[in-house]
């Protein structure tokens, strides 16, 4: 997915569009499980603006690609419009 | 068939009895049986609950207002998240959650703060909501 990931303890994941703008995020706690129970998955697929957590596990499993992954996430987040300067 | 639910249910598991069959047993002969107890992984499950924390965060920062955040009970994992955004964190216990929650709560701030340019519309109302949501010294 080409995720910038920053560590500090736990980790974050930030996704970028291919315009450079970052369209989502995600974390994983320092000290939770290596495998991602249910729970854990839903709140990462809907915190990344995926459908549905099956959706997640094709992102990690392969079978969904970088750029039909984006798009779904693009769809389902609210349009990017330009900032004001405040 | 009766279901009850008691102090062992926190521990991990409904216990069901299954109450006897009618015999020709006398209720003294009866009595000296041992109930049967059988405990089903499946009831293991614990619905999820909200919970309302505020005070103290990571660096010296500290909650502006009270957050209901939801727990969450998996096998052998506690999921803490928030309703707004879904920041979430996970650990083997709810205390272990809730602290690795503020810490997560708290390392956003400074995560997207970084990256103030660049985000898109949703990454940076996230960012105002943290904001608000988060008092420094």
């Amino acid at each position: 997915m080409k995720a910038e990931r920053q560590e500090s303890g736990d980790w974050y994941y930030i996704i970028y569009n291919d315009g450079g703008i970052a369209i989502s995020s995600t974390s994983i706690s320092k000290g939770a499980k290596h495998t991602l129970d249910s729970h854990r998955v839903s709140q990462m697929a809907r915190q990344l603006f995926l459908n549905k957590p099956q959706l997640l596990i094709d992102l990690v499993s392969c079978p969904l690609k970088r750029e039909e992954a984006l798009k779904i996430i693009e769809a389902n987040r609210p349009p990017d419009l330009p900032r004001q300067r405040r | 068939m009766y279901y009850s639910s008691d102090k062992s249910w926190q521990a991990g598991g409904l216990h069901i009895q299954i109450e006897k069959e009618p015999t020709s047993m006398s209720e003294a002969e009866q009595e000296q049986q041992t109930p049967q107890n059988i405990t089903f992984p499946m009831d293991r499950y614990r619905p999820p609950i909200h919970r309302v924390i505020d005070g103290s965060l990571p660096k010296g920062r500290w909650l502006a207002h009270p957050l209901t955040v939801m727990i969450e009970y998996d096998d052998g994992e506690v999921v803490v998240s928030e309703p707004h955004f879904h920041m979430h964190a996970s650990a083997s216990t709810e205390a272990e959650a809730i602290a690795a929650f503020r810490r997560i709560f708290s390392g956003y701030l400074d995560v997207l703060g970084s990256r103030e340019e660049k985000l898109g519309t949703q990454l940076h109302e996230q960012l105002e909501y943290l904001r608000s949501a988060i008092k420094s010294a």
